[in-house]
């Protein structure tokens, strides 16, 4: 079969070309036209994108005739509708607001097959880097994400009139935030519609248009309407019907207490507007949720009236903020939630109230008397300390409920010794005076997991689970998603397998189970991964399972890896049979790990309960460099658990504790009798990974009282302890389970009492003091007595070590930035 | 009825190309934009159709229908080869759905390759004795050597099995040979 790979024939170059006639191009067009629905160009309420706007407009009133304002609303686009429109009188001048423009994407040229012979078709289909000859990028130069005086962008301006006749109009200097343009309207007709566009991105926009007042008739007729804008009242934003201004016909402005009675709405759509009168209130915008009853879909209106301009009498402005959607930015609001936003950035910055977090409740000091046991699972994810890393890179602040210790400690490599029997990690337990409170202690407890040998690593089945929506296309997001699995790739052996799922609106298998001796195949399948379309992360979540028990390799390693920015639907009747899909897969031994990209309605809480339910861990990928490190350094933890269900229980010996505090780790606890019970979940460590966890003590020998103490009545605190153990200041227990296993095994070690002062620690002690002071700050914990983060920086310094990485030098730096942005910290 | 105030030097067409890629575009139903995506590749696919069909009217009819479900079915396209490689598939199926390929079992003799050396015939002899093949060994042979597929996509393009593909383009070779020889 060797002409099978032959597939340019010689001699069969000059065969024949032939050409349709030209009429069948409108032959096709007339079939598709009577599939397309025709377009009407109407008036449609705004759902959501950022920017500010302002629409002036001069209304003038028809004394004989019955007047309505004008609809002053502005075309919100809804999917793929990119085009504002309003009518325009004649000869009317009309100024147009432009909103940031967003970064430009790239074009794509494809360079055809020709010809009657090229022998590429069968190629092309099986040839999947095919598609990279063919297509030459072109990029677009980009705008900045701001834009600064003189920045010039490109907008052009169309007009049509009721005969669908087209005109064209200029471009402009943009300035920033605003740039405003005038033309005037063709003077012999009037203008059905109005479009105006960016060149480069198309932007729609809102439209800021008066009406010329020297055209010179003295008549002014207006549309009927159902709405025609917002007022603000009370900061939500109230939407005008037109009754509310027809009572007077020959009203001329809206009168305060017209607007009292305006009728107000609700909808779920976060869009805010007001329309403010000069002489009531002057534009104000407000960043707040619109409500109403009833929201009125605009109707095609103008056919057949007519605008005239007529003489200045009242002004009507109708500013309004869009608040963002998903991941659309937010305009500039100093001092708002943002926090420290300035004007040029490398970031967007999020909108914040549409991500959540689990609300974490901090945890108080507990007496050993009342309760002498502290259980609570591991936990090594990366994600909190990745999102205040992104977000301290974007000089915002960062929410107080992303900020989980635990996370921001088990982030960074300690140097514990490694294990050498048969136990899968070593406990080390260190105590050491507390830097931020000399009268009391710190106790760290650190386990070390064995790494895994090249020989001995397991072979991988390995699903990712890939959301490429239309959220997903920032540079952020898939892109970096691609490069964080070409580098997973890249560490794989031959018997090893990797498969794509794709999911957005319906899930797709973009990839086959395909053993890794394929690599560069495979990453040509990673690279044609393109966003597009709305998520339904159900779908997705079922197919890559399905794949994973296809191709499960038995006491193998078998993953889902699952790559989204979070913002995926599972329904909520789904979120149950999600959850329990995952943990019936995670019985069968496939795992999954989350992994989060981008930021932006950054479903924190959904990621973690799947990595949690899932026995794999959630990452937080901000920047290449993270991902090189989950991906590529610490591809082995990330992918290898050696131990799962880890739990760790503590005994505090009262005769030498006070009271304790477990810092962090608020939703990992549980109850005590959950440490022996093992259907009850821990949490899993990587190989060569390691998890530490720090505890607060007040010593006996302290005369302070415990903060939050409770006062028994009936009891007094018993002074009848174990003497056996009289020099043991707690001891530690372990559980956790091989990572096939479902029995699982005990450790238990014991820590003495000690003196040392807090430089007498260990490096690693130090340094992990100094990672908690700084998360406990930026928790605004009750414990925490700094004005600012001096003492966390210090300590940090002084601890940096070898650190081969640069992780710890990164820290540094970062507490340096949080230290300009965050305003001086005073305890509450 | 144009305006004296028109000023813009841009078209809203040259606008529009800037910002979004074509096939983008096409989806959103800009005629423009598919126009231009039909007059990239209607030469060549309409080739193909006279050449699989062997009939200028019939290559029409097939070119029309098959954009038209180009056009339709674009959103879906998902980018596994090229959107060239895309639409000749669907120009393909549309040809070849009233063609009926014969099923012989004769495929031992049809892993013998007739190899030609088409170089040694003139492309007025080649193009007028491939257009006379009869048609299913025509679109089998247009489709392995001229187009560059394998049986294997053939056969599932086709609905036929991969043998029946051999055999197809095993006869047509011969065929092919037996009436060129003339031509030297």
């Amino acid at each position: 079969m060797n002409e099978e790979n032959k597939h340019i024939k010689r001699g069969l170059e000059n065969l024949t070309s032939y050409e349709p006639k030209p009429e069948l191009w409108e032959a096709i067009e007339a079939g598709l036209e009577e599939d397309s629905k025709p377009k009407i160009i109407y008036w449609r309420w705004l759902t959501g994108i950022a920017a500010m706007i302002a629409i002036s407009f001069t209304l003038n009133w028809f004394a004989k005739e019955n007047v309505d304002t004008p609809i002053v609303e502005v075309n919100e686009p809804v999917g793929n509708e990119p085009t504002q429109s309003t009518t325009l009188a004649d000869s009317q001048i009309l100024e147009v607001n432009m909103p940031v423009p967003e970064k430009l994407p790239m074009i794509h040229k494809e360079v055809p097959t020709t010809g009657p012979y090229d022998g590429k078709a069968g190629e092309a289909l099986r040839n999947p880097s095919y598609r990279d000859k063919e297509f030459i990028d072109e990029a677009i130069p980009t705008v900045p994400d701001t834009l600064t005086q003189g920045d010039m962008l490109t907008y052009t301006i169309t007009a049509t009139d009721a005969n669908a006749t087209t005109w064209n109009f200029g471009n402009s200097t943009v300035q920033q935030g605003t740039f405003a343009y005038s033309f005037t309207a063709p003077a012999t007709t009037n203008l059905y519609s109005v479009d105006v566009k960016n060149v480069v991105t198309s932007e729609d926009l809102s439209l800021n248009y008066t009406i010329d007042q020297s055209v010179g008739s003295d008549v002014t007729l207006y549309e009927e309407a159902d709405n025609i804008g917002f007022v603000e009242s009370d900061g939500v934003a109230v939407l005008v019907e037109k009754d509310a201004l027809t009572k007077d016909a020959t009203q001329k402005t809206l009168s305060a207490s017209d607007i009292e009675q305006l009728p107000t709405r609700s909808s779920d759509n976060a869009v805010v507007g007001s329309v403010s009168n000069s002489g009531i209130r002057s534009s104000e915008s407000t960043v707040g949720r619109l409500k109403s009853a009833n929201v009125l879909r605009s109707k095609r209106k103008f056919e057949d009236k007519k605008f005239k301009a007529v003489g200045n009498t009242s002004n009507i402005e109708v500013p309004f903020v869009r608040v963002p959607e998903k991941e659309k930015y937010q305009c500039v609001i100093p001092d708002s939630i943002s926090g420290f936003y300035s004007g040029r950035n490398d970031y967007k910055p999020e909108p914040i109230n549409t991500e959540s977090y689990f609300p974490l409740i901090e945890n108080e000091y507990l007496k050993p008397t009342q309760e002498p046991l502290s259980t609570f699972g591991i936990d090594v994810d990366n994600a909190s300390y990745a999102v205040m890393r992104a977000k301290i890179n974007a000089n915002q602040i960062v929410p107080k409920d992303a900020v989980r210790v635990e996370e921001f400690i088990n982030y960074f490599d300690y140097n514990y010794p490694e294990p050498t029997d048969d136990a899968p990690f070593t406990v080390n337990i260190e105590n050491a005076e507390c830097p931020w409170n000399t009268n009391h202690q710190l106790v760290r407890i650190g386990l070390k997991g064995k790494d895994i040998n090249y020989n001995e690593m397991q072979n991988s089945n390995l699903v990712f689970l890939i959301d490429v929506s239309g959220s997903m296309n920032s540079e952020n997001k898939l892109p970096l998603v691609k490069k964080s699995m070409k580098l997973l790739v890249d560490q794989m052996g031959p018997n090893d397998r990797i498969a794509i799922v794709t999911y957005a609106g319906a899930a797709g298998l973009a990839l086959e189970s395909t053993r890794c001796d394929e690599k560069d195949f495979i990453k040509r399948k990673i690279d044609k991964l393109d966003a597009g379309g709305s998520t339904a992360g159900g779908e997705g979540i079922k197919l890559a399972y399905k794949i994973a028990v296809e191709n499960l390799i038995v006491n193998g390693n078998n993953r889902v890896i699952m790559c989204t920015d979070g913002d995926f639907n599972v329904g909520q009747s789904s979120d149950t049979y999600m959850k329990q899909l995952i943990i019936n897969n995670r019985n069968k031994g496939i795992f999954i790990t989350a992994c989060g990209f981008g930021m932006g309605n950054y479903q924190d809480s959904k990621m973690e309960t799947i990595a949690d339910n899932g026995n794999g861990n959630y990452f937080y990928i901000d920047t290449y460099r993270e991902s090189e490190k989950v991906f590529n350094r610490e591809i082995r933890a990330t992918l290898f658990t050696i131990a799962k269900d880890v739990k760790i229980q503590v005994e505090f010996n009262p005769k030498h504790v006070k009271a304790y505090r477990l810092i962090g780790y608020e939703n990992r606890k549980m109850p005590p009798q959950d440490f022996n019970d093992d259907t009850k979940d821990g949490g899993e460590l990587g190989a060569g990974h390691t998890a530490t966890a720090l505890y607060e003590i007040i010593p006996t020998t302290s005369d302070e009282a415990v903060p939050g103490g409770i006062d028994l009545k009936y009891q007094t605190p018993s002074t009848t302890t174990n003497n056996d153990y009289g020099d043991e200041l707690l001891t530690v227990k372990l559980r956790y389970k091989k990572p096939n296993g479902s029995t699982s095994m005990l450790l238990e070690r014991s820590l003495n009492t000690g003196t040392n002062s807090f430089n007498e620690a260990s490096e690693d002690f130090q340094f992990a003091a100094g990672v908690a002071l700084y998360g406990q700050q930026l928790r605004q914990s009750k414990f925490i007595d700094q004005k600012d983060f001096t003492l966390a920086s210090s300590i940090i310094e002084q601890s940096l070590g070898s650190d081969i990485n640069g992780d710890r030098l990164e820290l540094l730096t970062l507490i340096k930035k949080a230290s300009k942005n965050y305003q001086v910290y005073t305890k509450e | 009825m144009m305006a004296e105030s028109v000023t813009a030097t841009m078209t809203l067409a040259e606008s529009q190309t800037a910002s979004k890629t074509l096939l983008q575009r096409c989806i959103d139903g800009e005629r423009l934009a598919q126009k231009e995506l039909y007059q990239t590749y209607c030469n060549a696919m309409y080739t193909l159709a006279f050449r699989i069909t062997g009939d200028h009217d019939q290559a029409h009819d097939v070119l029309q229908d098959a954009f038209i479900e180009v056009f339709r079915d674009l959103k879906s396209f998902r980018a596994i080869g090229t959107i060239g490689s895309w639409i000749k598939t669907i120009v393909v199926r549309k040809a070849t759905k009233q063609q009926k390929f014969e099923q012989r079992f004769e495929s031992f003799e049809a892993k013998h390759d007739p190899g030609i050396d088409y170089q040694k015939f003139t492309s007025v002899a080649l193009e007028r004795e491939i257009t006379n093949l009869p048609e299913g060994y025509r679109t089998v042979f247009t489709l392995v050597e001229i187009e560059g597929y394998k049986h294997t996509e053939i056969a599932k393009m086709l609905k036929i099995s991969e043998s029946t593909s051999r055999t197809q383009l095993y006869h047509a070779k011969k065929t092919l040979q037996k009436r060129l020889k003339g031509e030297r």
